[in-house]
């Protein structure tokens, strides 16, 4: 009986702590699992077109669902500058301005595909990129502010008016640090450039 | 032994309930979105749609233009169908001097269908859209129905609303973060959307 | 008394007095050299600012005054004012005439160049185009024109005073000399608090000497041939600072100018092409522009850009600039580089205060600095 209860005493101890790993590993798992669901970020590429044959590309200007008057252009502007630091040719956007106002085309969300193919054909670019901004402030929680930028990135290619790219990117809400600790966040434009490097970097 | 047994089964049940409770506050709990699907229409045909402008029908300006780039979005990423270039179903609508959001009939539909070359149409409207305080805590609440509507008899074959918004259970108790305006925008048309594709 | 005991005794005595006597010369002398140190130092040369006035029209004679020397002859515009202070131009170019005179400029007389510029119809005499430069040589036997701006002028608590400027040659119209200067009276708090500049007055004299620190009619050793001419548009302003833009324009054509890179055209060319060619938009180009630009001026490279934010410091928040520019090959109408670049006030503070910037011009400066340091590694094609 002692020998039982000793080889008992024994096995419990290992048992318990079997058990305990056994719950908190069940535990990250799951959470692991359910943290793992909501991140993905999802994006379309034509799988029929090689992205990477599209070196020139003419960047329309960007519509803005935002309160801030020049987050549209401020977008556009970092999304050239991080095509451009990706080695693709970037047409001078006062000559895309030029050639939309050509066109009398009068606002962007109604631009054609006629219209689109046209302007890359004029500008000889492989493609015409088209966006909107969907957010682009500072967000306030209880006590803490965070940045919060959404872009939607569209490219078409200039030959056949087809998208063959398109992407959400978001950067948003307040770090575990900043809630917790009052840590400061990154600012607006950090978080504007980031957004849109996880975009491009869907691409090129 | 006896107690020992006891403690561990207890943990056990405590565990259990834990795990039970982190489920539903973050996966469910949320009620499963209304939907409607016509049976009798093979959606394997569908390969090239149009998302129409969406009806804005709260006071955030942007609204419609928001979800319908979402909508678009999401769309594409899936890959199961073509989509058109935004602007064409804006300019088809123009044509028929219908102002983007306002109703549109079968028989427009169907002129829609045939002047983009699609075999469905993708309308909706956002119902609710914008921040909600509850206490002293306060979280985006976005509410959209969309439809699916068949270009070649007008019907509509497709049609879910979804709704997600208000502080989660963590939130609310132990302050931790709600999602922001385009994670609850993205969430909510992703819910949406999937209610068509696992068909 | 023993002799040798009596001639000690006198001995010792005598050497004392020796001693002393040689003491006395010492002092004297000692005494004599401090005097005439004193009297060189109160009437001598170094010549202090205190007694200056900063209130006047430009072109008055006050009295006690140095006569005006017969060096080259420049004539000095009337710096365009971005301040809100309205009569900050009247209360700064007294300040830098007088800086000029003592490095031994001679200044062209208020009225000639006034009716000059009414004769010329010159409504802005913040830049000058190689033109009207080239005719103020002829007419006017003028060496340069001195052109500026007054970016910052604000008397209050904390004073703060800023300005840009450049020379512009009468022979060809290019520029010889830029410069910028700007800081707020409690940048030169030290240590223990002391040393704070609490008078505009004072502030401004500290920095159009600082400004003026570099002056020199004659050019910079520039190789002009390996440098690459370059026109800077006017940027476009999304701040809510009226003339942001026109000062990012200037810091630019300032600081581009110290580049051995470089040789930015001078604002006044680039004004006369924004009006003849009717280039209405601001921070971006066509093709057709860029391409008139570049057969007209013979440039290299144009700059444009956008002044994003141009803040003020609030209460706790530091002053902010945001700017992004890019650089187009004038030949081919490419973008060679593009860029943008954020500065916040208190980004450089390394230890206490020290690196603190307390004006949003100082930090536009920074980052207007860091995009040329950037602009010089583009590989043109």
């Amino acid at each position: 009986m002692t020998q039982h209860t000793g080889r008992c005493k024994i096995m419990n101890e290992i048992y318990k702590n079997k058990g305990r790993y056994a719950c908190l590993s069940t535990a990250i798992a799951v959470l692991g699992i359910m943290l793992l669901c909501g991140c993905a970020q999802k994006y379309f590429i034509r799988e029929s077109v090689d992205i990477t044959r599209i070196r020139s590309i003419a960047v329309l200007p960007f519509e803005n669902f935002t309160r801030d008057d020049f987050a549209g252009e401020k977008i556009r502007r970092i999304v050239i500058t991080e095509l451009l630091s990706r080695g693709v040719d970037v047409t001078e956007p006062g000559e895309v301005t030029k050639l939309l106002s050509e066109l009398n085309v009068r606002s962007l969300r109604s631009i054609k595909t006629e219209e689109i193919k046209k302007v890359g054909e004029t500008l000889g670019v492989d493609a015409v990129m088209s966006g909107s901004v969907e957010a682009f402030g500072i967000s306030k929680g209880i006590n803490v502010t965070y940045p919060e930028v959404t872009v939607n990135l569209m490219l078409l290619e200039t030959g056949s008016g087809n998208i063959v790219w398109s992407v959400r990117s978001s950067t948003g809400g307040a770090s575990f640090w900043t809630r917790h600790f009052g840590a400061e966040g990154i600012p607006l434009s950090e978080a504007a450039r980031r957004t849109v490097e996880d975009a491009i970097d869907t691409v090129y | 032994m006896k107690s020992e047994t006891l403690r561990r089964e207890r943990l056990k049940i405590l565990f259990s309930g834990l795990l039970t409770i982190l489920f539903f506050t973050c996966c469910g709990g949320k009620g499963t979105p209304s939907f409607y699907m016509n049976q009798d229409v093979d959606f394997s045909f569908i390969k090239r749609v149009a998302v129409l402008p969406f009806e804005n029908l709260t006071n955030e300006r942007f609204a419609g233009d928001m979800v319908r780039q979402v909508v678009i979005s999401e769309l594409l990423a899936t890959g199961l169908v073509e989509v058109t270039v935004p602007g064409d179903p804006i300019s088809a609508i123009e044509k028929l001097r219908l102002k983007p959001g306002d109703p549109i009939s079968a028989d427009q539909i169907k002129t829609v269908g045939k002047d983009l070359k699609v075999q469905a149409v993708i309308l909706g409207a956002v119902e609710e859209f914008g921040e909600v305080r509850y206490g002293n805590v306060s979280a985006p609440e976005v509410s959209i129905t969309i439809m699916m509507a068949d270009t070649s008899s007008g019907s509509i074959i497709w049609s879910v609303t979804k709704s997600k918004g208000g502080a989660g259970f963590w939130a609310r108790h132990f302050g931790a973060r709600s999602d922001t305006m385009s994670e609850t925008v993205i969430a909510v048309v992703r819910e949406a959307l999937k209610t068509l594709f696992e068909y | 008394m023993n002799p040798i005991d009596t001639i000690n005794t006198i001995n010792s005595r005598n050497t004392g007095s020796h001693v002393n006597l040689l003491k006395q010369v010492s002092y004297f002398y000692l005494i004599v050299i401090i005097s005439i140190c004193v009297f060189t130092m109160s009437t001598g040369c170094s010549t202090t600012r205190e007694d200056q006035t900063i209130s006047g029209v430009p072109g008055m004679q006050e009295a006690g005054k140095p006569e005006k020397s017969m060096g080259p002859v420049i004539a000095l515009f009337p710096f365009e004012n971005f301040s809100e202070d309205t009569r900050a131009t009247e209360k700064i170019m007294p300040v830098v005439k007088d800086r000029l005179e003592s490095e031994g400029f001679s200044m062209l007389d208020g009225s000639t160049l006034e009716r000059f510029l009414v004769k010329e119809r010159i409504r802005s005499t913040g830049y000058i185009s190689r033109d009207i430069a080239g005719k103020m040589g002829k007419e006017l036997h003028v060496e340069a024109v001195l052109v500026g701006s007054i970016n910052t002028y604000y008397g209050g608590k904390n004073p703060m005073a800023g300005f840009t400027a450049r020379l512009i040659n009468s022979s060809d119209g290019s520029i010889t000399w830029a410069s910028h200067s700007a800081a707020t009276g409690e940048d030169f708090t030290g240590i223990l608090g002391l040393g704070t500049v609490r008078s505009i007055d004072e502030l401004t004299v500290r920095m159009i000497d600082k400004l003026f620190d570099t002056f020199s009619i004659l050019p910079p050793h520039k190789e002009r041939e390996a440098a690459y001419r370059i026109a800077v548009m006017p940027f476009k302003n999304e701040s809510k600072i009226r003339g942001a833009g026109m000062i990012a324009t200037y810091m630019f054509i300032s600081e581009l100018f110290r580049t051995r890179m470089f040789d930015p055209v001078s604002y006044g060319d680039v004004r006369n092409l924004v009006v003849a060619l009717r280039v209405r938009s601001k921070g971006e180009l066509d093709f057709k522009n860029i391409g008139s630009i570049a057969e007209s001026s013979g440039v290299d490279g144009i700059l444009v850009g956008t002044v994003e934010h141009y803040e003020e410091e609030q209460g706790s928040v530091p002053p902010l600039a945001l700017i992004s520019a890019r650089l187009i090959d004038a030949r081919t109408g490419k973008i060679l580089w593009y860029d943008g670049y954020e500065y916040k006030g208190d980004d450089g503070i390394t230890i206490f205060d020290w690196g603190r910037l307390r004006s949003a011009e100082s930090v536009a400066h920074v980052v207007v600095s860091k995009l040329v340091k950037e602009m010089s590694k583009v590989k043109w094609q």
